[in-house]
């Protein structure tokens, strides 16, 4: 931190000064500008450091110090952040703004390395700030507050840490309002605003929905004749317990829908597992064939551990879910999106799920090598009681967490680009003829009647047999031509003789 | 831009920016009359001219900041600008009272992106004009001001009608511009 000094006047001790004037007169301003007019007018007093004179108001002084007592050293290490709110006279509560005064000690100006040349882009930085609180929606709101006007107030709090914007809204703003680069670093004034002011119906359950505010969030202390609202809080709370977002997307196990990007990997993965345990399957399409490869996998490997569960996607029935979650017997109350919460079906015991069985026509049977029988059409329960026989865990700790859609807007196309080449690819005709085990139906092109007890048909038997049925078709060739005039002739002799009549009787 | 203490330079630093209270709106104002008034006159002549002018729904106004250089040998000293702020208006016409409301929010939509654009700009602090010494002082500071000396500006305005659109049109523009330097 230590910069070439020059004269005593640019002392560390001296800009040490300068700074914290400095952070305390960015709060003077952007305080100021969010309180009540009233307040402002009954100041006599002007200060006029920075070569801006403002009004004043010894109380918000005490307040804005108290606030700053915790800082030892200036420029300050953390941000310090400013964060207004209106309050209707119902007591609901919206977020407007959150100012940021934060100082970057990696960026450098060497050239503004004496205190004079600090004072003076420290005080454009002020009348910038002065500009800025002044065209935000806020200003305006804040001219209007008080009984008189909407019957609002709006309140501020004063603390240490990294800004809180997700309490703005959809759609808010973030702009620089100002910057000091120095030769100790650069120093940032920053605000995040809201851009939807409306105040509905829904904002406190939503404001509070997601985080837990303790009953003394707004700490007021005892300061007589302040008529605002001030919270004065020097140990900043978070205003929103930490957010788990999972690590990546097939990891996730709370999937709004099953993306097919994710589908391939799972299915390549789960290819190969089903390959050695040489099980069957059949499937109709790519996609299908995967969602009932996945759903039908849980319930062979009863056996799978859980580490090697965890590396796979769990079934999720969805809102648009073709599959109904199960209807379970529980002496806990339901819980609304239950089929979205993975873990909160886990916390339950065992239970043995009963119900009507849902099954559908297409279903595939499937083979399992364990049970060594066949199995058709697996009941649903039976699929959900083996997914749900899993680990535990904490329900109160869970989140309903909600991945990004398929197609989403996203920097990487890799759904799209999945989906597409699934789609445009055509089904792989050796796979159904692969290495299906004896048990299994089986076809082939020589047109024989399906065998149970047919061997297996390789790729090159399955060439050659086409080839044998091309040359078949050439050698008769001429006797279907025969067959076709014969029919060609029949026709027109039998209509020259009846007169049009019908062919068929 | 006010210029800051310097040895070389007696004048004070005074304060310029005031907070004041008008009936319910707290405006930032100078602490100059004599700017102030400078200031408003030639921007109600913009505004007249945008007004008086037939068929010219556009103009801009100009605020350079300029520097003068000395004289060399048989050549006069000529004026650089170092900074120039240009606003570019265009008139709307609008009919009826619900066309106005929605102008006018989406007008302070504009203003505010504007304003912070400008902030953005200033607090580059890229380029200040160094503190002359005394003598040298009328080429960069304007001492015309009795309580204030801000850098040398001049404000020009001028109504643009539809955007040219020959070649020669703005290559004349230039010369005009490099000659009146």
């Amino acid at each position: 931190m230590a910069a070439s000094v020059s004269t005593s006047e640019d002392s560390i001790e001296n800009i040490e000064r300068l700074f914290k004037t400095f952070t305390f007169r960015c709060l003077q301003v952007i305080v100021y500008s969010r309180i009540e007019a009233n307040i402002l007018r009954s100041n006599r007093e002007f200060n006029e450091m920075f070569n801006v004179s403002i009004p004043d108001n010894p109380a918000i002084e005490d307040s804005l110090k108290k606030s700053l007592k915790d800082v030892k050293n200036f420029p300050p290490k953390g941000p310090i952040c400013v964060e207004v709110a209106l309050v209707t006279s119902e007591g609901d509560h919206m977020f407007l703004e959150t100012w940021d005064l934060s100082f970057n000690r990696s960026s450098l100006d060497m050239s503004a390395n004496r205190t004079m040349h600090i004072f003076t882009r420290m005080g454009v930085t002020i009348k910038s700030l002065l500009s800025a609180t002044r065209v935000l929606p806020a200003y305006k709101l804040a001219r209007n507050q008080g009984e008189k006007g909407g019957g609002y107030t709006l309140t501020h709090r004063v603390y240490m840490g990294k800004p809180q914007t997700h309490m703005l809204g959809e759609g808010f703003k973030t702009v620089r309002a100002g910057a000091v680069p120095t030769a100790l670093g650069l120093m940032t004034a920053t605000v995040s605003y809201r851009t939807k002011l409306l105040l509905s119906a829904d904002m406190p359950a939503s404001a509070t929905a997601a985080i837990e505010v303790k009953e003394n969030y707004f700490k007021e202390e005892a300061d007589a004749g302040i008529p605002h609202r001030s919270p004065k809080i020097s140990n900043p709370l978070p205003c929103s317990p930490p957010i788990r977002s999972p690590v990546a997307r097939s990891e996730s196990p709370y999937c709004f829908a099953v993306s097919p990007s994710s589908l391939e990997r799972e299915d390549k993965v789960m290819r190969a597992r089903a390959e050695a345990e040489s099980s069957a399957w059949e499937t109709s399409s790519k996609l299908e064939y995967s969602l009932e490869f996945l759903k039908e996998y849980f319930a062979i490997s009863q056996n799978i551990s859980l580490l090697q569960m965890d590396e796979l996607p769990e079934p999720v029935f969805g809102a648009f879910s073709r599959q109904q979650p199960a209807k379970r017997l529980s002496a806990e109350p339901e819980v609304p999106f239950e089929g979205l919460m993975r873990k909160s079906f886990l916390m339950r015991p065992e239970q043995r799920v009963s119900g009507e069985q849902t099954q559908q026509g297409d279903m595939k049977k499937m083979t399992s090598k364990e049970e060594g029988e066949e199995k058709e059409n697996i009941p649903r329960e039976q699929v959900t009681k083996n997914v749900f026989e899993m680990r535990q865990a904490n329900f109160e700790e869970e989140f309903v967490m909600i991945d990004k859609p398929p197609f989403a807007e996203e920097d990487d196309p890799a759904d799209v680009k999945a989906f597409l080449s699934a789609m445009m690819r055509a089904p792989k005709l050796y796979d159904n003829c692969g290495e299906i085990g004896s048990e299994n139906e089986t076809f082939s092109l020589v047109g024989k009647t399906k065998s149970a007890q047919s061997a297996t048909v390789s790729v090159g038997q399955y060439l050659s047999d086409v080839e044998e049925l091309v040359n078949r078709l050439e050698e008769e060739m001429p006797v279907l031509d025969e067959f076709c005039n014969s029919v060609i002739n029949m026709d027109s002799r039998e209509e020259d003789e009846d007169g049009g009549g019908f062919l068929f009787s | 831009m006010n210029k800051s203490d310097d040895a070389n330079c007696q004048h004070l630093t005074r304060p310029y920016c005031n907070l004041l209270s008008d009936s319910d709106r707290w405006t930032v104002k100078l602490k100059s009359p004599e700017l102030e008034t400078y200031l408003r006159r030639e921007v109600a002549l913009f505004r007249d001219m945008l007004r008086s002018s037939e068929g010219q729904n556009s103009g801009q106004i100009t605020l350079e900041f300029y520097r003068k250089n000395k004289g060399r040998w048989l050549f006069p000293g000529e004026n650089s600008p170092w900074e120039v702020w240009t606003i570019k208006l265009d008139v709307v016409n609008l009919q009826s009272e619900n066309d106005r409301a929605d102008f006018k929010s989406k007008l302070s939509e504009q203003l505010t992106e504007k304003v912070f654009s400008i902030i953005d700009i200033i607090n580059r602090h890229e380029y200040l004009p160094r503190v002359p010494t005394r003598d040298e002082e009328v080429t960069v500071f304007d001492t015309s001001f009795m309580d204030f000396q801000p850098y040398l500006f001049k404000i020009y305005h001028q109504a643009t009608g539809p955007s040219p659109t020959s070649v020669g049109t703005t290559m004349r523009k230039f010369l005009r511009g490099s000659l009146a330097l």
